[in-house]
């Protein structure tokens, strides 16, 4: 691998024009891994994709040099992710760490928190979970029950997390915990930063319906955590935890839209090849279903500059985040659900590969596609946001 | 004639609509599918006949790309009448032909159209494009322009008929006096409030050279040009008329009780109303891609994103209307409240120049056969 194009050699006087000019270049010397299919050489591969990304200097773009970032503007952050997207490239395993938690640190952390936490956290030495989710507060995040007593200068936390991604591979958590039982609900939950090694927690896996399993159950049994790991002040932890899932909405619209491009891409790809091969013509309802993708695909790209231009306006977060979630989960599903169809009698024979279609890669990504609408707050939550915040419409 | 940038002239159109388009006026043209006659002598008087025509013929030399604006204001306002036709095709043409091969005649009444003195109907088999039912091209033979186009829009009104036709198995445009002989024009009844339609039949009528609109061999052929851009205006519109029937039903919910509160209250009607939402922002979003990226595309590549754009506005309008209307319950369904004009005015644009069933069709088959990318 080289490094002579890598992030490191940016100086002031670069443009940004030249600077994707320069990721594009390093995304070319470099080997891009594959996305395995099974969970723990995905786990691994996604891993060393990051240390490889750390080195060069593509990580933690737009986040502060005391943090071990760049130091550089969003716009280069995005114009990073949107190559790494147009070249293929797979998100490094540490997602959670670097696009929803390691911003919030960086912004409300203190300076011990940046220095000490967020170089690992770029490195991919700490991988890092979000444990926001419980079995009774799915959609209705901030009824969250795990609660976190103060003791001497710790918190004593006991609870219950689900759907905590990576949470058995976890060196971390940011943890959202109720540190105020009275009061309205919103106002009594804190933001709290886990060493998962501390006695007292177990993380099991779930088993997804892809049959993998990233998800997680975590339960906390009386766990010691020093008070110097509140993130922000006590009983602040909903304004932030917004803040990161915002940084989870806004930010992933521009490298969504730029992966359904290449997979649209692909798809075509794939079916001309096939149907070159056989010398059949292709079949006027598939014509159209791959219109209808692209227009999907297209309409999503040109949403996804008004938030790259929020972003730089610094008009994030924002109701319109709900907006692209929306977006981007419908022509996801739109477009697995197109090759779902194409497979047809065939999606259930995963090691087939009818019209040229690799039947268990678009299985699996149409499963996943399935759950765009449930993570990060439902379909269903957004729609709530829209209507109150930006629409103004009454409550009930 | 000084300079003016697209955010001053959608201004002045404001103003414009503000003075003159008044609720009465509108009324009175949406009940006649008619153009108002003093709004479109105002908007010759102000030039904007010629926004996109060259200086040279007395035109402000714009990219057709300001027309956007104008036509999602339209939209918005529910314009009557062919104003963006209009003010795109004279100059289109005007900025597009070969001067030495198209006639001086031509040329005149090209200039009279961009000065408002004439009306120009476009007689286009393509505006019928469908799934369904081909329309016949037009063809010429031994001189003579034979055929039958169905729905010709407001060609009842026009002074000329720009016709899109074969010659010799070459695409050719003609523009030719609506009233020259052989020519019969039928008009409908529209079910457009907002447009006119007639079917045009062409038995044996005279042509010559003096008629032909003739683009350099090198250029992109001015018919795909012109269906581009009136793909990318008619969506445009739409989005205006959405986006307004979508205020008007947010209007509503928050005035309109039942069960003692709001109805906008119920999450049943606020799941319908942030679904509109993402509508809206998804066409708007298109449109204005589809015009940033217009001057530095490639005439294939502008028709391919102009298909995509009209294809996916023709469907998400017509749904967002029809979850308005919904909204609004049995009010929506009256003559009296204003909200069937712009149900009615979408669903006439919907299937002009192709629908989301027939352009997904040629959007997926140009990604088969370019060779390139899909998206």
């Amino acid at each position: 691998m080289t490094t002579t194009t890598s992030a490191q050699a940016v100086t002031d006087t670069e443009s940004l024009e030249q600077y994707r000019e320069r990721a594009r270049r390093w995304l070319n010397t470099v080997t891009i891994p594959d996305d395995p299919a099974e969970a723990e050489e995905s786990f691994c591969t996604l891993r060393n994709w990051q240390r490889v990304l750390h080195e060069a200097g593509w990580l933690g773009i737009s986040w502060s040099r005391e943090a071990g970032g760049q130091g550089l503007s969003p716009a280069h952050q995005m114009i990073f992710a949107e190559e790494s997207a147009r070249a293929g490239a797979p998100q490094p395993i540490g997602v959670v760490g670097l696009e929803v938690v390691g911003p919030s640190i960086d912004k409300f952390g203190t300076d011990d928190q940046r220095r000490t936490l967020l170089p690992r956290l770029l490195s991919g030495e700490e991988i890092w979970c979000q444990g926001f989710s419980e079995p009774e507060a799915g959609s209705d995040l901030a009824s969250l029950r795990t609660r976190a007593n103060v003791d001497g200068d710790d918190f004593i936390i006991n609870g219950q997390k689900i759907w905590t991604s990576w949470a058995h591979k976890s060196a971390w958590c940011a943890l959202l915990v109720r540190t105020e039982p009275n009061g309205p609900k919103h106002q009594g939950i804190s933001y709290v930063l886990v060493d998962m090694t501390s006695p007292g927690i177990t993380a099991r896996p779930i088993q997804q319906m892809t049959g993998e399993t990233e998800f997680c159950e975590v339960f906390f049994e009386d766990v010691r955590v020093p008070r110097s790991n509140l993130l922000g002040e006590l009983n602040s932890g909903w304004a932030l935890a917004n803040d990161t899932l915002s940084h989870e909405r806004g930010g992933a619209t521009l490298r969504s839209a730029m992966e359904a491009e290449v997979v649209l891409n692909e798809i075509v790809r794939e079916l001309r090849h096939h149907y070159m091969e056989s010398g059949l013509e292709v079949p006027v309802s598939i014509q159209e279903r791959l219109g209808r993708a692209t227009m999907a695909v297209r309409a999503l790209e040109a949403q996804s500059r008004f938030t790259a231009k929020r972003m730089f306006k610094g008009e994030i977060p924002s109701p319109y985040d709900s907006v692209d979630k929306m977006t981007v989960s419908r022509t996801e599903q739109l477009l697995y659900g197109i090759v779902r169809d194409l497979l047809g009698p065939f999606h259930v024979a995963t090691e087939s590969s009818p019209l040229g279609l690799t039947t268990r890669r678009w299985v699996r990504a149409h499963l996943y596609a399935r759950v765009s609408s449930i993570y990060g707050g439902s379909e269903q939550i957004q729609k709530n946001i829209i209507s109150k915040r930006l629409l103004e419409l009454p409550h009930e | 004639m000084s300079e003016l940038s697209s955010s001053e002239l959608i201004d002045n159109i404001t103003d414009v609509l503000d003075r003159v388009w008044t609720d009465e006026r509108k009324l009175r043209s949406l009940e006649a599918n008619a153009s108002d006659a003093h709004l479109v002598q105002t908007v010759a008087s102000l030039g904007w006949f010629g926004l996109t025509a060259p200086e040279a013929d007395g035109g402000l030399d714009m990219s057709p790309a300001v027309l956007g604006d104008v036509a999602r204001l339209f939209g918005e306002r529910i314009v009557t009448g062919s104003l963006a036709e209009q003010m795109l095709l004279p100059g289109l043409l005007l900025q597009n032909i070969d001067r030495e091969t198209t006639s001086g005649a031509v040329c005149a009444t090209l200039r009279q159209a961009a000065e408002g003195t004439t009306l120009i109907a476009l007689v286009d088999h393509v505006s019928m494009h469908s799934s369904f039912a081909p329309v016949a091209e037009l063809s010429v033979e031994e001189a003579q322009l034979s055929g039958t186009t169905p729905l010709v829009r407001f060609a009842a009104e026009a002074d000329v008929l720009l016709v899109r036709a074969t010659r010799s198995g070459q695409e050719t445009l003609l523009l030719i006096p609506a009233d020259r002989p052989g020519v019969d024009i039928r008009p409908w009844t529209s079910g457009d409030p907002g447009a006119t339609f007639a079917r045009v039949q062409f038995d044996g009528v005279q042509i010559s050279d003096e008629d032909a609109v003739v683009w350099s061999p090198g250029k992109v052929a001015l018919p795909v040009l012109m269906e581009s851009w009136l793909r990318v205006l008619l969506a445009c519109e739409m989005t205006g008329l959405a986006r307004h029937a979508h205020e008007l039903s947010i209007e509503y919910v928050k005035q309109r009780e039942q069960f003692g509160r709001p109805v906008g209250s119920f999450q049943a009607m606020q799941h319908l109303a942030a679904e509109n939402v993402r509508r809206r922002v998804s066409m708007e979003s298109f449109c204005a891609g589809v015009l940033e990226d217009s001057a530095a595309q490639s005439a294939e590549e502008f028709a391919g994103a102009a298909a995509a754009l009209k294809g996916f506005v023709s469907e998400n309008a017509r749904v967002l209307c029809e979850d308005v209307l919904q909204m609004h319950g049995g009010i929506g369904f009256t003559h009296e409240y204003e909200f069937h004009w712009y149900y009615k005015r979408v669903m006439g644009l919907e299937n002009w120049y192709g629908n989301a069933a027939s352009l997904a069709g040629i959007v997926g088959r140009a990604s088969f056969t370019a060779g390139g990318d899909a998206a």
